[in-house]
């Protein structure tokens, strides 16, 4: 999130059974923000440096080195743009009218304004693509991706046809059942899926156009290069095969043809499941070999604009905006979705979600929702609709440049939320814990002490 | 050994179709039986295995129950009104608005939907060692767990604590108190009229119960007079969410302006103590002064004298002092 030129950093892993939270999602990266956020957001009026200019001046660009270093070598991502997502959002959410509502006074309330980056993994590679292209003239894409809520079995199956120039209406995607043959799959988890099935697809897409050419040129004659494929056909000039006609061929052609000879490279449960898929068409197995370029990381920033009741320390969330770098947007829809519901999340890590320990007894205490307090849809901002934007640049390490998104969305909207209600209190005022409850804010605002070392404490 | 938490402990459930048939199942079980209204009390405790009656008696079918009507002195609410009722009704909205205001703040509109106003009113304390099912004084143990410099505290009471140190939730009761509105409860001997006032008990009077309801009784109506009709009336609930929370701290005002002067006022808040509490001294010093921040604050400041704020619920002070304020100023 943040790659200064030099950098002094302390920090303290303390081994507890009571620790004040634990992520419902984006585990260790949701906390890391939560905390760091708010220090640069300090560090940002104390230098006296516009709050959104510090988190891009410090942004990581390009191939940044990432991660530990192994035989004293630190790795990379494979591309960065945060600094292209700030540029674009501070024009789209016009930045400058945002900082001009900070502070402003409105009878008992006052207004707020924040903003926060943060990353987390976006890929992974390596994971095979496996297709039939049946008699019937369907492209059948076999995947071992499932339905999280984000549709992306079938997202990410959608390369193979781009790879094929044939419409979507004649795919078929087999998914969701391990008995219909599905090939090594990434983990559903860490935002894997996009990036790594985007790949293989398109991968199993031109590898089924590569024999598509090759059937087509046995058949007609020439090299295999001088045909094309296209609408569900493999043609040149007027010599052309439907991939009903072309996967009757692989059938009777065999060999590499129809899955009874397989790459060596593949997963063996790749292997077992086109080996079971041997026969029924023009099969294609094969691994992502592309290259990778590093590690994948995505970027989100968040902006909220948030009002605080200076007599009862209430926090109403006003306005979240976020910008996002996930490479190539692949389903507009489904990212805004993902950014904006991680966002929720990352409001109830601001402003009400923490597990509540009686010291005493060693027993947790807030059991129930309404003890726990995750936020619901009225506690989302709903005077206008929030907004959205991404730079769009694709990573230039995959073929479709898609890199995954999650994580951190939660931990951008935490931390501009944090930061937004410090720019409310004004004065230097952040409370280096979270969430921010409504007793926390009375106490400072009335200059009371609070009861309890905070540190030790978790009320 | 583990404690098992998810399942329901069997009952015998009983849905009469009249209060006389209800009586007749309470009469015979005693304090084995338990009233069950719009069950989001009741279900908490029976899911959590913490209550476990032998008989559970369903109100819903009660039509006569269910009734909202205005009456010659004002209108009588049936205790089974879903809370949903008493915000969309025509008279409630059109006299009494506050309560309405406050059913609309309850909990989540789902929850209205299915909740009742007598359920509202009666349900228990959600001080969460207590809920939790720990064996203190108001489960009929010898200890306060939440009273300790080291107990988790923060939305306990400042005020009205008498060994017991749990507050009363409802954002209806406060303001059926400034309302000066009465319960009607009916059991086996007959039908009593408790002024609203006197039916929120506290821990001195009976730690084991948050109203005068003694097994056997049914809360049956809710009846509001016409004395504060159309008055100046104000109502706010501080809580964490937008929705769903029971209260950190809520306040009900119902006043009587005459050129700007107060002639009348009440002055109610809940969450901030066993029962919700009327400022009578604060209602005694701005009445007869002119609407405006000097006596706002003034009935700011007496309402939070007297004060007992625990370790981690200090900041209830400043918040119930800021609501008096509002109520009185009549505005946020």
């Amino acid at each position: 999130m943040y790659q200064p030129d030099h950098m002094r950093m302390r920090g303290l892993t303390v081994y507890t059974n009571t620790p004040p939270r634990a992520a419902q999602r984006a585990p260790g990266g949701v906390q890391a923000v939560a905390m760091f956020a708010p220090i640069v957001d300090k560090a940002a009026k104390q230098l006296g440096i516009d709050r959104l200019e510090i988190i891009r001046m410090n942004a990581p660009e390009g191939q940044a080195l990432f991660g530990r270093p192994r035989q004293g070598q630190q790795g990379n991502v494979s591309s960065a743009f945060p600094k292209e997502a700030i540029d674009k959002a501070r024009e789209d959410f016009d930045w400058a009218g945002m900082q001009a509502r900070s502070q402003q006074r409105n009878g008992t309330k006052v207004t707020g304004i924040g903003a926060a980056i943060s990353s987390y993994s976006a890929g992974t590679s390596g994971i095979d693509g496996l297709l039939v292209i049946r008699p019937d003239g369907k492209v059948a894409i076999h995947t071992g991706v499932g339905n999280l809520g984000t549709e992306s079995f079938s997202d990410t199956s959608r390369t193979a046809m781009e790879a094929l120039d044939t419409p979507w209406e004649q795919a078929e995607v087999i998914w969701g059942d391990t008995s219909k043959h599905l090939p090594w799959s990434a983990i559903q988890g860490g935002s894997m899926t996009t990036h790594a099935h985007t790949r293989s697809n398109w991968a199993a897409g031109l590898e089924a156009k590569k024999r598509l050419q090759e059937i087509a040129a046995d058949r007609f004659g020439g090299s295999a290069e001088s045909f094309q494929v296209a609408n569900g056909r493999v043609y040149r000039g007027g010599q052309s095969m439907t991939f009903a006609q072309a996967a009757e061929r692989a059938i009777e052609m065999g060999g590499v043809y129809d899955g009874s000879e397989l790459p060596e490279d593949i997963n063996e449960m790749t292997t077992r499941s086109a080996t079971g898929l041997q026969g029924s068409g023009l099969v294609v197995a094969i691994k992502d070999n592309y290259e990778t370029g590093g590690r994948n990381m995505s970027y989100v920033i968040g902006f909220a604009e948030v009002e605080v009741d200076v007599e009862t320390g209430a926090v109403r969330l006003v306005d979240y905006k976020a910008a996002a770098d996930v490479g190539t947007v692949l389903h507009p829809q489904n990212l805004v979705a993902q950014v904006h519901g991680g966002g929720v999340q990352g409001f109830g890590v601001a402003l009400g979600q923490k597990w509540v320990m009686d010291p005493q007894w060693g027993l947790h205490v807030a059991k129930r929702f309404y003890s726990n307090r995750p936020p619901s849809i009225l506690d989302v901002p709903h005077e206008k609709e929030m907004d959205f934007s991404s730079p769009n640049l694709p990573d230039p390490f995959s073929p479709i440049g898609s890199r995954g998104v999650g994580e951190p969305p939660v931990g951008a909207a935490a931390g501009a939320v944090l930061n937004a209600i410090a720019d409310a209190l004004g004065d230097d005022v952040y409370f280096n814990r979270s969430p921010i409850m409504t007793d926390m804010i009375l106490t400072k605002l009335n200059n009371e002490t609070e009861a309890h070392n905070p540190l030790k404490t978790h009320v | 050994m583990a404690v098992i938490r998810d399942k329901m402990p069997a009952f015998q459930l009983f849905q009469p179709s009249s209060t006389e048939e209800a009586l007749g199942v309470l009469d015979r079980y005693g304090a084995e039986a338990w009233v069950l209204a719009g069950g989001l009390d009741s279900w908490d405790w029976f899911k959590d295995r913490i209550q476990k009656p032998a008989a559970v008696v369903d109100l819903g079918g009660i039509a006569s129950l269910h009734e909202i009507r205005a009456t010659s002195g004002g209108i009588e609410i049936g205790a089974m009104a879903t809370l949903r009722e008493v915000i969309r009704h025509p008279d409630i909205s059109g006299q009494f608005g506050v309560l309405g205001q406050a059913a609309s703040k309850a909990a989540s509109p789902q929850i209205q939907n299915q909740g009742t106003l007598g359920g509202n009113v009666g349900q228990d304390t959600r001080c969460w060692y207590y809920r939790d099912g720990w064996s203190c004084y108001r489960a009929g143990g010898n200890i306060c767990y939440a009273d300790t410099p080291t107990a988790m505290n923060r939305e306990h009471a400042i005020l009205g604590a008498s060994r017991c140190v749990a507050v009363n939730p409802s954002d209806t009761a406060p303001v059926l108190v400034a309302l000066d509105a009465e319960m009607v409860v009916v059991n086996a001997s007959g039908e009593r009229v408790i002024p609203a006032q006197d039916f929120f008990i506290g821990p001195a009077v009976d730690i084991e119960r948050m109203t005068a309801l003694r097994p056997g009784d049914i809360l049956t109506q809710i009846r509001i007079p016409s004395t504060w009709a159309n008055a100046r009336f104000y109502f706010e609930k501080a809580r964490d969410r937008q929705v769903w929370d029971f209260p950190l701290a809520n306040i009900a005002s119902a006043a009587k302006i005459n050129n700007g002067v107060i002639e009348d006022i009440r002055i109610v808040a809940n969450g901030v103590a066993p029962y919700p509490v009327r400022f009578i001294a604060a209602e005694d010093a701005v009445r007869g002064q002119q609407v405006g921040d000097q006596a706002a604050d003034q009935a700011g400041q007496i309402a939070i004298r007297g004060v007992n704020p625990l370790a981690h619920n200090g900041y209830k002070v400043t918040l119930l002092r800021n609501l008096v304020t509002r109520s009185v100023r009549g505005e946020a």
